[in-house]
């Protein structure tokens, strides 16, 4: 039960970037005194700090790990950009509130089923990376990390959470293999 | 890290696997007894503090292909709350070598109403349980390639085909058996009342049969007449009335009959290992 509750929460945030661009279009401003770009901030904010808490709640996320048994290893930081760039476009062209709703149902109801809820770009602002992992056994799983990956032997885990059984997340500090850049 | 995994039972080639749950306990204990293991035979008794062992596992026909590759927890799927009552068996995968397994029968998946007592009191109903057993059915250790067990008839769900090792005769190799020319039915004895340690002994008598040659065959015959005086003859076959005077003569034909160079007292062995 408590998964799912998560996974919408992850799905909320993956697709309230399309709130904030439709408010920014709108010019929806919430403090009349400052200048417009404050309350654009704060919309911006608000999906950011809530990525952030999802990070945190994944310590209630049940472990596994990964002992080292990899075969391959693939960079997925971009894979979501396209996706993004059209979740953007379709808010800069909704015109009102009603039609912003239900198209938001229905991309929020296709994201939590396509269960690739995790290409949310906020992620890369608390300094996660995505990675297609591939086991000696041929199974592909999708892996959220701070750590910079680069080799297969680099992937090794002690704990992981399970967001789902495709996908892992590993709150650890960068530590290990990390040459940045 | 420690990983409980669970098989389910489910039709079709799906992973039939699942992951129970993942933490640093120790879900079993590596046994202190494992050593001097007896490397396993169907008319062995084991003593209650030893284990049979199956060496180079992996090469088995019966060994679990989860067994042969490396472990990784991430490639299989969360055990479901439905797929409770449908669990085969359980294991863990311990120390990055031991695999513990216990079958779970359903009578072992307990459902309970609960009062939890802690810091809180709390009330449940409908709470369900797999009881860990102290002494799992069967531990694999990698590094020895060698699977450990007490009972095969508790492992066979687990390792299918694994009975190979310890098979009942079937009815018809049963009858065949009977049919030879050194037994003689009497009494309305058939096949029908040949019970099952004895279809066992049926099995691994027609093995040791094949390697006799006549002369062997029949230093075997003389050594049960001189075992089993009360066992009857008619025309040199041996009269078989009942389960009991089967045994006699299976017992005979495994050479299990001895006498004790001191005082040349007779006996059975009702358990034998191989010395050397």
């Amino acid at each position: 039960m408590g998964n799912k509750l998560y996974n919408l929460f992850l799905t909320f945030n993956a697709t309230s970037l399309m709130i904030v661009i439709f408010l920014i279009k709108q010019h929806c401003i919430i403090i009349n005194k400052a200048p417009n770009w404050v309350s654009y901030l704060i919309f911006i904010s608000i999906p950011a700090l809530m990525t952030g808490l999802s990070l945190l709640c994944t310590r209630f996320l049940s472990t596994d790990s990964i002992e080292g048994n990899v075969k391959d290893l693939e960079h997925a930081n971009n894979v979501y950009l396209p996706s993004y760039l059209g979740y953007f476009f379709v808010a800069l062209s909704v015109p009102d509130v009603e039609t912003l709703i239900f198209v938001f149902l229905i991309l929020f109801v296709f994201t939590y089923f396509s269960q690739t809820i995790y290409f949310n770009p906020l992620f890369l602002l608390w300094k996660r990376h995505f990675y297609y992992v591939t086991t000696e056994n041929n199974i592909k799983i999708f892996l959220i990390t701070r750590k910079v990956l680069r080799k297969p032997s680099d992937v090794h885990f002690e704990n992981l959470k399970r967001i789902n059984n495709y996908t892992f997340i590993d709150n650890g500090g960068g530590k290990g293999e990390s040459s940045d850049g | 890290m420690n990983h409980l995994m669970a098989k389910i039972r489910k039709r079709g080639n799906d992973n039939k696997y699942r992951k129970i749950t993942s933490d640093d306990n120790f879900y079993y204990k590596l046994p202190e007894d494992l050593d001097n293991p007896i490397e396993y035979l169907p008319d062995h008794n084991l003593d209650e503090d030893s284990w049979f062992a199956i060496s180079e596992f992996s090469k088995k026909p019966y060994c679990l292909d989860i067994l042969k590759n490396n472990f990784e927890s991430v490639e299989y799927s969360q055990l479901e709350k439905l797929e409770i009552d449908k669990i085969d068996f359980i294991f863990s995968y311990q120390d990055k070598n031991e695999y513990y397994f216990q079958r779970v029968l359903n009578s072992h998946i307990l459902s309970k109403k609960l009062l939890y007592l802690g810091d809180a009191f709390k009330f449940k109903e409908n709470t369900k349980f797999i009881v860990i057993n102290d002494i799992p059915d069967a531990i694999y250790l990698k590094n020895q390639d060698k699977l450990y067990f007490k009972k095969l008839t508790s492992i066979t769900s687990i390792f299918k085909g694994i009975e190979e090792l310890y098979r009942e005769a079937t009815e018809e190799e049963t009858k065949e058996f009977l049919e030879q020319s050194f037994i003689c039915l009497d009494q309305g004895f058939s096949s029908k009342n040949v019970k099952k340690s004895n279809r066992k002994r049926i099995a691994m008598a027609m093995n040791t049969m094949k390697n006799f040659n006549s002369e062997e065959k029949k230093k075997i015959f003389d050594y049960i007449k001189d075992y089993c005086p009360d066992l009857e003859r008619k025309k040199g076959a041996f009269v078989v009335r009942s389960d009991e005077d089967l045994k006699s003569i299976l017992y005979g034909i495994d050479q299990r009959y001895y006498t004790t160079p001191v005082k040349n007292e007779k006996r059975i062995a009702n358990s034998i290992i191989p010395i050397n």
